[in-house]
């Protein structure tokens, strides 16, 4: 298939009709067309008009979940012009194909209803012109099919592909997996395959059915484990597919919020620095809050502190008086009053009023004081004791705790000056939504790894049930040969059995040298477009048996999870040209790529092997480019290359709509900005 | 000396709200604490004001042994180290809400008077709940100026 031109008329951007002539590559061979725009200028409206047209499609794979009415193909402003008369919006695409001609027309018509838009089918026409010259005319309900024959709808996404979305397909998930795996059966044309051997499925099944009934008990049973075991697989199989749409649909809806924070873009990096402010100045919050409650704890220790030269000094004095022994009194108060009383001293001799002893004796008297004030005194002694050897840590974590409280106020007044000067830049009501946009993500990634994690789990539960599967047929057919030998319907089912193993047999087989194939051609390819680095790295790209894409490194070890953006983008190229390239046969790809904004997230070696290296396998390539990736250095690569032969632009014109004007390439050269421009 | 724990204890009737504002503010626990930390202010200064109109404030059993043993150590300290000046706790209490309650007077004079209800500074002071969010590090501030000339070491 070569696209010639494309035609479209009142469709969304593109008022009144404007044309692309699309370079084929029998001229002078050059393949390459170029079509330029700023973005919002109608680049991914060309690319819908042809899946339009096409497929008769209004959604792409990059919509996601947007809503089917608010995807409108007619141009608004030409609606506005003359409401009450419906606008007619038309996409042509002529095309080769196999040395014949077709001329495809889809248009359908747009009108207000009371401040909506409806738009109905109209018409599609195909034109065929054989290289006999005749024109036909396809009947309405044989277009389709005839345009499947041409390039596949299943598979229009790996031709016709928005560049920066396409290296999700080296993502290792069970979605990206089933993509590969219908990729490689839909464009091999192994449908004949994969009907006849659920055909022979369905016969065996109903077989064995009739066997059950009939025969022997162990047989019975076993067929009913096997039946057991297949409506068991069978229910794995709906719950990886509903969970790979689960998937599907949640990163869908992740690419329509990406689509919406793009909007925030040039503030992003402010949002994410002040999220992470914001964060940080919880965390010192918390840290202040436990400091100011770890303060109210030490209040009391602290207060002890005013008083600490009399707590001293009271220690002082009373350990001064155990010193003397006058705590606890080395005479006790009760022995000397005694002594006093009976005016007799401990050693015998009498103690006359007025003597010397009895005056020394009063002395003692006076100096000693009863147990329960010495027994309250030592005690006192003791606490105070404590309190005094804890003055010096008590006011070490008073200033200790000061300084931390200090320390993180601080730390608080520097991040929200941070934080309001991030504020300045961004304005309120922008960081909002984007932050909400963004906590809407987060949800959405958490789920798809749970739902990966279950996609996982079932698939391992399957693999069992295969296992088990293939045990219990081994047995059910020694069964059936033990006990129904002469039988027709064991050898009937015997024999369904045995074909439907064969078939499978040869399908695995068949998907197993194809996918070595693809390996080798997406490999050679891969290792063209890489940059120096990349090929000193990077050495083969392998389809593994669950269709997961690989690529191993110079020492043959799985590297996939290291590579970048930009790498994973080349691979994906890779294998959609290994995977093309084998379908034609070894020949050039008879399918366009056609590639939306491809470049972005491509370094320049890789854009510069890209550049040269994608005109040589494929048959045309048409190149989407915005002013940011496709700069004069692209340009002049690409003009040196020789391939390159027509450029058009998307303008603006005043009424805000798009025009598309051609120019020529030295034109383009001078209109293109350079490198720097955008530095 | 026993630290009897059946005694009421009491400060000046027009600090009932501010006691509660401040333990409900968390600068403080329990009202002992407060009443300690005043109790030392007074006695550091040596003025005890004897109370106006007294109003039961919590029981003494709420005071702690180190709490009780700063109490008994002041009032040894200020009568000469006089045993029976201590013995009685309920007269040591006495004493200690005079110094306590002129504590409170300076508390508020030199720290707590930023973070008083304007309206209340004349009656019966009450906090400005919305200046608060601080207080238990302003607390400890103040207790850290009214000691840090000390050297604990010595």
């Amino acid at each position: 298939m070569i696209l010639l031109k494309l035609t479209v008329e009142n469709f969304r951007q593109f008022r009144g009709k404007q044309e692309i002539q699309f370079l084929a590559p029998s001229q002078d061979d050059a393949n390459v067309t170029v079509v330029f725009g700023e973005n919002g200028r109608g680049k991914t409206g060309l690319f819908r008009a042809i899946v339009f047209c096409l497929f008769g499609e209004r959604r792409l794979s990059q919509d996601g979940d947007v809503p089917y009415d608010e995807l409108q193909l007619v141009n608004v402003s030409a609606l506005e012009a003359n409401p009450d008369t419906p606008v007619k919006t038309v996409v042509e695409l002529e095309f080769s194909h196999r040395g014949s001609h077709y001329r495809l027309r889809r248009a359908i018509l747009g009108m207000q209803d009371e401040g909506r838009i409806i738009e109905e089918e109209d018409e599609i026409r195909l034109f065929v012109t054989p290289s006999s010259g005749n024109i036909q005319q396809i009947p309405t309900i044989e277009i389709n099919e005839v345009i499947d024959s041409i390039l596949d709808r299943r598979v229009k996404d790996y031709f016709l592909f928005d560049g920066e979305k396409i290296e999700r397909l080296t993502r290792a998930s069970i979605e990206q997996r089933r993509e590969i795996s219908a990729g490689i059966r839909n464009l091999l044309n192994v449908d004949a395959l994969e009907t006849a051997i659920k055909a022979v499925g369905r016969v065996t099944r109903g077989l064995e059915k009739e066997l059950s009934g009939a025969s022997h008990e162990e047989l019975s049973r076993l067929l009913k484990r096997l039946g057991d075991n297949e409506e068991e697989q069978a229910r794995a199989r709906k719950r990886l597919d509903e969970l790979a749409d689960e998937i599907r649909l949640a990163r869908q809806e992740i690419d329509k919020t990406d689509k919406e924070l793009d909007k925030f873009n040039e503030i992003r990096h402010l949002l994410e620095r002040r999220k992470s402010l914001e964060q940080e100045l919880g965390e010192l919050e918390q840290q202040a809050t436990e400091a100011l409650s770890e303060m109210k704890n030490i209040v009391c220790k602290a207060s002890a502190l005013i008083v600490a030269p009399t707590v001293i000094n009271v220690y002082e004095h009373i350990d001064h008086q155990k010193q003397k022994g006058e705590i606890p009194s080395e005479i006790r108060r009760d022995l000397i009053e005694k002594i006093l009383e009976e005016k007799l001293c401990i050693c015998g001799s009498s103690v006359c009023e007025g003597s010397d002893a009895y005056t020394h004796i009063i002395e003692w008297l006076k100096r000693t004081s009863d147990v329960s004030t010495q027994d309250a005194a030592l005690n006192l002694w003791r606490y105070l004791s404590e309190v005094r050897n804890h003055f010096s840590d008590d006011a070490d974590l008073v200033e200790k705790k000061l300084q931390q409280y200090g320390n993180i106020r601080s730390a608080i007044a520097n991040i929200n000056r941070s934080l309001e000067n991030v504020s300045n830049q961004i304005g309120t009501s922008e960081r909002h939504d984007a932050t909400k946009l963004d906590d809407h993500r987060k949800k959405l990634q958490d789920n798809i790894i749970s739902l990966e994690a279950n996609a996982r789990v079932t698939q391992s539960q399957l693999e069992q049930l295969q296992q088990e599967n293939d045990r219990l047929r081994a047995l059910l057919k020694e069964e059936k040969l033990k006990v129904g030998r002469n039988d027709e319907l064991s050898r009937r089912s015997i024999l369904a059995r045995d074909a439907q193993d064969a078939l499978n047999d040869i399908y695995s087989q068949f998907t197993r040298e194809i996918k070595d194939m693809i390996s080798e051609s997406a490999t050679l390819l891969f290792r063209e477009l890489l940059d120096h680095e990349g090929r000193e790295n990077l050495k083969t790209i392998i389809v593994n048996e669950d269709y997961s894409l690989q690529v191993l490194d110079r020492y043959k070890k799985p590297f996939l999870a290291n590579i970048s953006a930009g790498q994973r983008q080349i691979m994906s190229i890779s294998f959609i040209a290994a995977l093309a390239r084998i379908a034609a046969k070894g020949s050039k790809i008879e399918i366009p790529l056609f590639m939306d904004t491809p470049f972005g997230r491509l370094s320049y070696e890789h854009r510069q092997n890209l550049i040269n290296q994608v005109p040589t396998f494929a048959s045309q390539w048409i190149l989407l480019a915005t002013d940011t990736e496709f700069r004069r250095q692209e340009a002049q690569l690409l003009k040196n290359s020789g391939k390159w032969g027509k450029f058009f632009m998307l303008r603006s014109t005043q009424d805000g709509n798009t025009e598309i004007v051609e120019q020529d390439i030295s034109s383009a050269l001078a209109i293109l900005r350079d490198e720097e421009a955008y530095q | 000396m026993k630290m009897d724990g059946n005694i009421r204890v009491a400060t000046e009737a027009k600090y009932k709200e501010l006691y509660n504002n401040i333990k409900n503010n968390g600068a403080v626990d329990d009202f002992h604490e407060l009443f300690f930390l005043c109790a030392c202010i007074g006695y550091r200064r040596g003025i005890q004001t004897q109370l106006k109109k007294r109003d039961d404030r919590f029981w003494s059993r709420t005071i702690t042994p180190r709490e009780w043993s700063c109490f008994y150590a002041m009032i040894l300290e200020k009568n000469a180290f006089d045993y029976e000046k201590v013995s009685d706790d309920k007269g040591v209490l006495a004493a200690i809400e005079g110094y306590a309650n002129a504590g409170m007077d300076i508390l508020i004079d030199e720290f707590l008077c930023d973070y008083l209800l304007p309206a209340s500074k004349s009656s019966d002071p009450q906090l400005d709940p919305t200046c608060c969010k601080e207080l238990p590090k302003q607390f400890v501030h103040f207790i850290f100026e009214q000691s840090e000339s000390e050297n604990w070491d010595s």
